[in-house]
């Protein structure tokens, strides 16, 4: 009988006593995604659409400046007396879909765009983030300079497909091949665009240096390059303080819409051809 | 008779190891940071909490990344530059519940001193808090309230926005577990 309550007695212990740890396991669930966020800090890289989304009933207010060129001299402060703005609105209808508004005043553009996210980097351990993006610009000036006035003319679009991959904490990258389509191409005398329809492929990344500024750039190949075009390239860093992006650069684009920077980049890097820019993103809640 | 005993015990034991465990999936856990320039009060609703109530031992997990926020912007914030999500994804507590008996389950609401080690942020410490317990027949409510420093983890506050958030947090907790 004592061997028997012994051996009772053992039997419990076996079954009753379970560490802390063996709790903490059984609470453990390894099907959960772990869905990938902040890939960049803004929604733009530089130029470039990144694949970041303004978040649900947000607005995001954007401010962008580009200056003259650095290599216009001293009489110029280096570019800086001249400069181009543009303003956009971009709205997030829910957490994966975006609608903007956007005013430029390179060749008073207009330009409406969505950008839709299709899947995040870690859903069933999918690898990239992938978004679309897609903008109509409307020019309020090309009139001015084309032979025929249609107003079908001043329409042209952008489409493009972002992937992006978070490659650590610090490392992100991100592709964006992209097409354009002019109904009018170039009726500016002083670009080079002749064909209809343009391809390009959009290459970006940032490298974060510490938790609030990050080291960005890109460069932005056309594909069906015609002679004169030049290909985008910019470099600059993003600086964050609680609700503000600061996103200052140097860029050889001055137009800060996608056709405009994708085809119609005029300076060079060689020659001191380049701008400084800067973004200030904002966002306003509505929740 | 012997063998009789024994077949029973077994069974019994079989039997009670499994009724003897509480657990919950999607208790939550709130914590106020506010202060007067801002609101923040996110809350997570998917705290996971095991009880064992042979013993008293309790844990509690939740991920980082649960906590929601009012401001998606705070909540990436939060995520990237406070408690690094992505090194530290989990915070969890192992411990116990001091002077554990079973007549803490009689159905009444019952005081309570959890004594364990909460990790969050990468960071260790031992932790006393005060907690309420009451049982219904089918499940058993938690909840606490407590104050945790954000210096103590390892959290560090940029000085830009220090005056925006609170350096002390308070976390409320409120779990309802059910037999596994």
């Amino acid at each position: 009988m004592k061997r028997l309550l012994v051996f009772l007695g053992c039997f419990f212990l076996s079954f009753s006593s379970f560490s802390q740890d063996d709790l903490l396991s059984f609470l453990d669930n390894e099907n959960e995604d772990n869905l990938t966020f902040a890939t960049f800090k803004s929604t733009k890289i530089i130029n470039l659409q990144s694949i970041e989304q303004t978040n649900k009933k947000e607005l995001n207010f954007v401010i962008s400046h580009r200056f003259g060129t650095v290599n216009s001299g001293i009489e110029n402060l280096y570019g800086l007396d001249n400069g181009s703005m543009r303003m956009s609105f971009d709205y997030g209808l829910s957490d994966n879909v975006t609608v903007g508004l956007a005013r430029s005043s390179s060749q008073k553009v207009i330009d409406v765009s969505v950008k839709g996210r299709v899947i995040t980097q870690g859903r069933k351990n999918f690898p990239f983030t992938v978004a679309v993006y897609s903008a109509i610009y409307y020019d309020t000036l090309s009139s001015v300079w084309a032979s025929e006035s249609l107003l079908k003319n001043d329409f042209s679009f952008v489409n493009q497909i972002i992937i992006a991959r978070k490659i650590n904490s610090n490392l992100s990258l991100q592709l964006s091949p992209s097409f354009t389509h002019y109904n009018f191409p170039s009726p500016y005398p002083w670009q080079n665009v002749v064909n209809k329809r343009m391809y390009a492929l959009g290459i970006g990344g940032r490298y974060k240096v510490n938790r609030s500024v990050s080291v960005n750039s890109e460069w932005i190949p056309i594909l069906d390059k015609e002679e004169g075009t030049v290909n985008s390239f910019s470099v600059g860093c993003d600086i964050e303080t609680g609700g503000h992006v600061f996103q200052l650069f140097l860029t050889n684009s001055t137009k800060m819409y996608e056709r405009g920077f994708i085809n119609e980049t005029l300076g060079e890097w060689g020659d001191g051809g380049v701008h400084f820019g800067f973004n200030i993103s904002r966002v306003f809640n509505f929740n | 008779m012997k063998q009789f005993l024994f077949i029973l015990f077994t069974f019994s034991a079989i039997f009670a190891s499994s009724q003897e465990k509480y657990i919950s999936r999607n208790g939550s856990i709130q914590f106020i940071a506010s202060t007067p320039l801002e609101t923040i009060d996110p809350i997570n609703n998917y705290v996971s909490c095991i009880l064992d109530t042979e013993n008293g031992h309790l844990v509690f997990q939740l991920k980082m990344i649960s906590f929601k926020f009012e401001k998606a912007l705070m909540e990436e914030h939060f995520n990237e530059k406070y408690v690094e999500s992505e090194k530290f994804p989990k915070a969890t507590f192992q411990g116990k519940i001091k002077d554990w008996n079973t007549k803490l389950l009689d159905g009444e609401k019952h005081m309570v001193i959890a004594i364990g080690n909460i990790t969050i942020h990468g960071v260790e410490k031992e932790i006393t808090v005060n907690g309420i317990i009451k049982t219904n027949k089918i499940n058993i409510f938690l909840s606490s309230s407590f104050d945790i420093t954000l210096a103590d983890f390892g959290v560090e506050i940029p000085k830009l926005v220090r005056d925006k958030i609170s350096k002390t947090v308070k976390v409320e907790v409120n779990m309802n577990l059910k037999q596994k």
